[in-house]
Order: C-alpha cells, then structure tokens, then sequence
C-alpha cells in the first residue's frame, strides 16, 4: 500500500471539488479499497441526491408548465394593464378598485374627511371670535361681571362709574364738590 | 506500470458515476447552452427592446426560454415543489418589472439567475425561524399534493435499499441546510447545475477568489454533517 489514507477533507475534495478540470489523482486513492469505498459511498449519495432533483423537473407534465406561464404572463399582463391606467389617468385604478370594492372603507373615508373639515371650522370660527388675552381682560371688568372681581375691584368699579354717570348725567358738576366748596 | 494501471481504474472509476447521471445544466426540452450565443444574445436583445416598448407578450419569449432552468434551481436549492413554483412566478414578475434596468452587459439568463438567488435568498431569511428544509421535506406530501411527485429512485429489487436512498436524501437535504444562503446557491450552481467558476461568479455578483472560498467552506460543512455516510 502506497502512501496515507485520504484524509477527510481529501475524500470530500474529491466529490466536491473547488477547482474546474479533472483533479490529480493520489497514488494511494488507485490502490486502497477503502478510500475507494469511502469515496464512492459520498459521491453515490450525492448523485442519488442530484438525480432525483432533476428527476422532479423531468417528471413534471406539460400541463404544469403551460399553467405556471400562464400564471406568469396573465400577472405581467395585470401589472401592465395597471401602469398603463396609471399613465394615463389622474387617480390609479388599484385606489378606485380598492375604494369602490369597500363600501365601509368608502363612508369611513368620507366621514373622516367630514369630521375633519368640521374640525378645522370650528377652530377657525373659534380662533376669530377670541380677542387677545389682555382684551378679554379688560372687557370682563368693563363689563362688569361680578363673578370674575374681587372686591377691591368691584369698590373701584363702582366708584369710576358713578363719577362716569354723574359727569355725563344730568347732575351738575357741583353735586361733586365738597360741601364746604359749594 | 502498477500505478499506471491503478491510475487509470481510478480515472474510470471516477469517471463512471457522471455517465451515469444525465449532465443537469442544460438536458431538459427546449433548453440549448447557448446563452452566450451572440446570435441568439442579438435575439433576446431585440425581443427586450420590444418588452421594453410597451410589449408584455414579447416577455414569453424569456418565459419559455427559461422558466424550467429557473424552476430547477429554485427547487435545488428549497426542495419544495410548491415553494418553487411560487417563486419562480415572482422570479420573472421581478424580471418583467426591472427589464428597464437590465443593460445587456452580461447575458440574460446570468441577470435572470443573479434575480432568483438574491429571490430564494430573500425567502430562506424570511422562513428560517419557523421552517427547516426537514421540515419542508416532510411537508412535501402536502404542500406539493397539486403538484405531480417525483418518481422515487429505485431499483425495484430492495425496500431496504429505497429507505436507505430516502434517508440519504434528508441527510442532505438536512447539510445543505447548514449553509448560509450564498453558500448553497454556490454549492448548487457548482456541483448540481454543473456551472463554471465564471458563471458562478456572474449570477452571485462574487468573484473567483470569493467563489472558490464559498465552495471550500460549504464542502467543509457537508463533510461535518455527513461524515457517517463514508
């Protein structure tokens, strides 16, 4: 017997090679049974493997190609039926077909686009209405409203318009002066 | 001259397996190796110009051309007839839509290759939580129940010898599972579809260092999984 036994990355080397082209043969491989056995055990699972992967392709009938290119083309066809509508249209056919197909869809988008028109009315219509901080401010005391003075304020208040009154009224401005001035 | 004689049994004893399994890469009807035929190159490349017209007929051309080529190397490298079918479809869906893209530097077939690993790729990630290419094995008898099943290889003479051969068929199925994406589409294109280093190359986007460097760990691998079946 020449040589060492094939190493295990030998033998696979051997049913796997890396390299393209025929590989060198060891002495050793051509006169030991058993690294021929060994070999041979590998690369006939492998081919039994490999046959029976192309015996699935060659098994398959005629019609399951002819239905797997139909499915192909009839996909293509959709697909370019679809950008051909888009090209030419302002609203794409999927967002129709998918709006008109789901009426719930359809009412919820309506209603949402409502509420949202409402919304922004509102705070609008709001937003005019309010004067700035400080207005509002001023107007609640000129108006009057007890609930929002407190009780200096309210003392003031009546103070400036009863002198309000009586300079507008009928009262004379005399009705103002001390008594000692009259 | 013993080791001429012994040399020589060895060469014919290595030679003798590859008769015996029909060559893969282009044996089925309807299928040349002459993708890089410049006539026909010239051919397709009119054809495309045609698809990218506005033409989606015109894609049947590359459908028929090539659709069984496709299909075998998707379920190489799934081993799932229904899976393969799947995406095969969406294989050339994804070809029809990037035809615009394909600039005709290398040959159609190579471009179409390179879409479906980077395809299978994509799916093998997807599924790898939750399903194994054992578990895709014994699934087969269902999900494939619509697609016809693959005569079992036998030689009618052993019960034995056809479990045994089924056995053999996971346990690769199973090693092949314990490489990466890219070092299975290598391995498969390599040492099932029987393509050269170049070819390789082209459709993974890898050079030949890089290549070789995939095939050699992936041998590794299969060995570590497979080291009772020598």
């Amino acid at each position: 017997m020449s040589g060492r036994h094939l190493t295990d990355d030998e033998i696979v080397g051997r049913v796997f090679p890396v390299e393209e082209g025929p590989a060198p043969i060891p002495i050793h491989l051509a006169v030991c049974p058993d690294c021929q056995q060994r070999v041979a055990k590998l690369r006939d699972a492998f081919f039994l493997d490999r046959g029976v992967v192309a015996g699935v392709v060659e098994s398959l009938p005629g019609d399951f190609w002819s239905g797997q290119r139909r499915a192909i083309l009839g996909r293509i066809s959709d697909l370019a039926a679809v950008e051909a509508e888009e090209r030419a249209t302002p609203f794409p056919a999927r967002f129709t077909r998918s709006i008109l197909h789901r009426p719930a869809l359809a009412f919820g988008s309506l209603a949402a686009a409502l509420a949202l028109v409402a919304g922004i009315s509102v705070l609008r219509g709001g937003t005019e209405a309010l004067p700035p901080a400080g207005a509002a401010a001023v107007a609640s005391v000129a108006a009057g409203d007890p609930a929002e003075l407190s009780a200096a304020d309210r003392d003031d208040d009546e103070l400036l318009r009863s002198v309000d009154s009586a300079l507008s009224g009928e009262a004379s401005q005399e009705a103002l002066l001390p008594e000692v001035m009259k | 001259m013993t080791n001429a004689v012994g040399a020589a049994r060895v060469l014919e004893f290595e030679a003798a397996p590859r008769g015996r399994i029909p060559t893969l890469a282009n044996d089925l009807p309807g299928e040349t190796s002459q993708s890089t035929d410049p006539q026909r190159r010239e051919r397709e490349s009119e054809i495309l110009g045609r698809v990218r017209a506005g033409d989606p007929e015109a894609f049947e051309y590359f459908v028929r051309t090539y659709q069984r080529k496709v299909f075998r190397l998707v379920y190489t490298l799934v081993r799932n007839a229904a899976e393969a079918d799947a995406l095969t479809q969406d294989i050339f869906v994804k070809a029809w839509r990037a035809v615009g893209d394909f600039k005709g530097e290398a040959a159609f077939e190579t471009w179409l290759n390179r879409i479906a690993i980077n395809a299978v790729r994509d799916a093998v990630r997807r599924r790898k939580p939750v399903v194994s290419f054992a578990d895709l094995a014994a699934a087969e008898e269902i999900d494939g129940a619509d697609l016809p099943r693959a005569a079992e290889p036998t030689d009618g003479t052993s019960p034995e010898r056809d479990a045994f051969s089924r056995q053999i068929r996971r346990r690769i199925g199973e090693a092949l599972e314990v490489l990466s994406p890219r070092q299975r589409a290598v391995f498969v294109m390599k040492h099932y579809e029987e393509r050269s280093i170049a070819e390789i190359g082209a459709a993974t986007g890898l050079d030949d260092g890089t290549v070789k460097s995939h095939l050699f760990r992936a041998a590794r691998k299969l060995r570590q999984k497979l080291e009772d079946l020598r």
